[in-house]
């Protein structure tokens, strides 16, 4: 397994086993990650306290939209919307970063020979650590709601680990498309957020007409944010079959999208 | 050691085709058969070329020969087209000196994130720090951001990390070019140390007198082919009255006919033909 996912990555040749170039990977995704968090916080005036400030902000609008204009339309409605938002903004961001990691890095692949998976990895990677700091806020926001911590906080791992697993294969299935047609980050924005839209992000499933009800359980998102409404406002269990689903379609984008870009490596560089 | 054996390299330009086009394909204003066969660019063509360990090999050429791109083939960056490379122990290419730098990272975690781009491991990239800042001398300075740097020091940040750990292959374009007299001199006298150490050093430069006192052999790359190699006396001769005789070499991309190339043919776009067009007469002029 790790001689295969360290031929995967394809690091430097050297006498090394294949479990140190593994770590050697995770060392370099780590820094650079370091290097993308660097790059939001310094020479800032607020630095890393944008993290909490700004799902806050979106908490705040979101509370004061549904007290002066949708009243009454679910109950603990902010609280409900901020189950998708955060998430999603965490997907659309990493996604979009991902994507742009290859293209943004042309002078790097131009004159090393580093393995292309570990840039969108660590893209997503800095992103991941920032959405942890908005399920921070979401939590505090849960328990001013008066849904306090539960026992069912112990699935929100798996439903991260579903949701990162998604986002890492899609980074990668965007770094290749965006290196061979610039325009890729532009229709990626278009389609994020038509996606958003087709999610049961801002109404329920229930909303949705019945007929209409099967298309949506096809879309991964729904399952997630089910998941995370369950966790926050149920305090019970998620639907574990169907984030069994969304992780094996997970793993399937992951694969392709890491084997595609493994495939073209060496070749890219000469795109950007 | 490195080993290449009839490796040839298609550039690919931007395949992406103008919306104009776009449209008029959409439309029954394009007709197939009106289509022109353009021609298709070669950075390298045939090369084979064998460095073995301990050897340095200087490489020369004009402008836009393909000396880049054949070190970036040697290294990996690139895969060839057509054609084998076989390369044994750690390569280290330092092909850019800015390459994989962070502006907002200061010059020390600037040196680790190089450390670790180059495939050594963060205890390894520790123990090698302290020499490699010694060795680029910029004091105090490594602490700042290297948003704030020139070109010199950051020549110095690069070449210092990337020479800390004597690398079996080592592969240097136009870097010794830049720095200061003292750093130079200091830089040079690195290579010759890993010379010394029997390890491979090629070493892509515009400085005759340089390749002429370091090197054991030299390659002059033209047109993307090898045009000769052999004993530095000699190529750097050939190539000092080549550039006398033909006062200012204009890019020298080969091109060659699109016959064995047809997939690249059918999707290249007008713009492109546009441009060939435009590259014909120095083209002719050179070649």
């Amino acid at each position: 397994m790790t001689a295969f996912l360290a031929k995967l990555i394809r690091l430097p040749a050297s006498p090394r086993p294949p479990a140190a170039h593994l770590l050697q990977a995770l060392e370099l995704v780590r820094f650079l990650a370091r290097a993308r968090v660097a790059t939001w916080t310094r020479n800032r005036l607020l630095g890393l306290w944008w993290w909490l400030l700004e799902p806050l902000a979106l908490a705040a609008v979101y509370s004061l939209v549904v007290r002066f204009a949708f009243r009454g339309t679910y109950d603990n409605y902010p609280l409900f919307v901020l189950c998708a938002v955060i998430p999603w903004a965490w997907f659309a961001a990493a996604t979009s970063a991902a994507g742009g990691a290859l293209r943004g890095s042309a002078r790097l692949l131009h004159s090393a020979s580093v393995s292309h998976l570990l840039l969108p990895t660590a893209e997503v990677l800095a992103h991941t650590y920032r959405f942890v700091a908005g399920l921070c806020v979401l939590t505090a926001v849960a328990a001013w709601y008066g849904f306090g911590p539960s026992w069912s906080f112990a699935a929100l791992p798996l439903v991260v680990g579903v949701q990162l697993l998604l986002t890492v294969g899609i980074g990668f299935l965007l770094a290749l498309a965006n290196t061979v047609v610039a325009d890729t980050a532009h229709i990626w924005s278009v389609i994020t957020r038509i996606w958003f839209f087709a999610t049961p992000s801002l109404y329920s499933l229930d909303a949705v007409p019945a007929e209409m009800r099967w298309l949506l359980v096809w879309n991964p998102f729904t399952t997630l944010f089910a998941a995370y409404r369950t966790i926050f406002l149920h305090g019970s269990c998620p639907d574990l079959l169907g984030l069994l689903g969304v992780a094996l379609v997970a793993t399937l984008v992951l694969v392709s999208g890491a084997l595609l870009l493994r495939q073209q490596e060496g070749r890219l560089a000469l795109y950007v | 050691m490195i080993d290449l054996n009839d490796v040839s390299l298609r550039y690919r330009a931007s395949r992406s085709v103008p919306f104009s086009e776009l449209v008029t394909r959409m439309t029954l204003l394009w007709r197939p058969g009106r289509r022109r066969a353009p021609q298709v660019h070669w950075a390298l063509r045939n090369v084979s070329l064998r460095v073995s360990a301990g050897e340095c090999l200087g490489v020369i050429g004009v402008n836009g020969a393909g000396k880049s791109t054949l070190l970036r083939v040697m290294a990996r960056v690139y895969r060839p087209t057509r054609g084998t490379v076989h390369s044994f122990g750690r390569v280290t290419p330092l092909l850019n000196l800015q390459f994989g730098l962070r502006p907002e990272l200061t010059g020390l975690e600037n040196m680790q994130l190089l450390g670790l781009l180059q495939g050594h491991t963060r205890r390894e990239v520790d123990a090698l720090l302290p020499a490699a800042q010694d060795f680029a001398g910029l004091g105090s300075q490594i602490h700042d951001p290297i948003a704030t740097y020139s070109t010199g020091m950051l020549a110095r940040l690069s070449f210092s990390i990337s020479t800390a750990i004597a690398p079996d292959v080592l592969l240097l374009d136009e870097v010794m070019a830049v720095g200061d007299g003292a750093f130079k001199q200091k830089s040079k006298n690195r290579i010759r140390a890993l010379m010394d150490q029997a390890r491979t050093v090629v070493l892509c430069s515009h400085d005759l007198a340089l390749l002429q006192k370091l090197c054991d052999r030299v390659a002059w790359v033209h047109g993307g082919t090898l045009r000769m190699e052999g004993p530095p006396e000699e190529t750097l001769a050939a190539y000092r009255a080549f550039l006398q005789r033909d006062g200012s070499p204009a890019p020298c991309r080969l091109r060659h006919d699109a016959a064995d190339d047809a997939p690249i043919v059918r999707r290249a776009s007008r713009s492109r033909r546009r441009l060939s067009a435009a590259l014909e007469p120095s083209v002719s002029a050179s070649g």
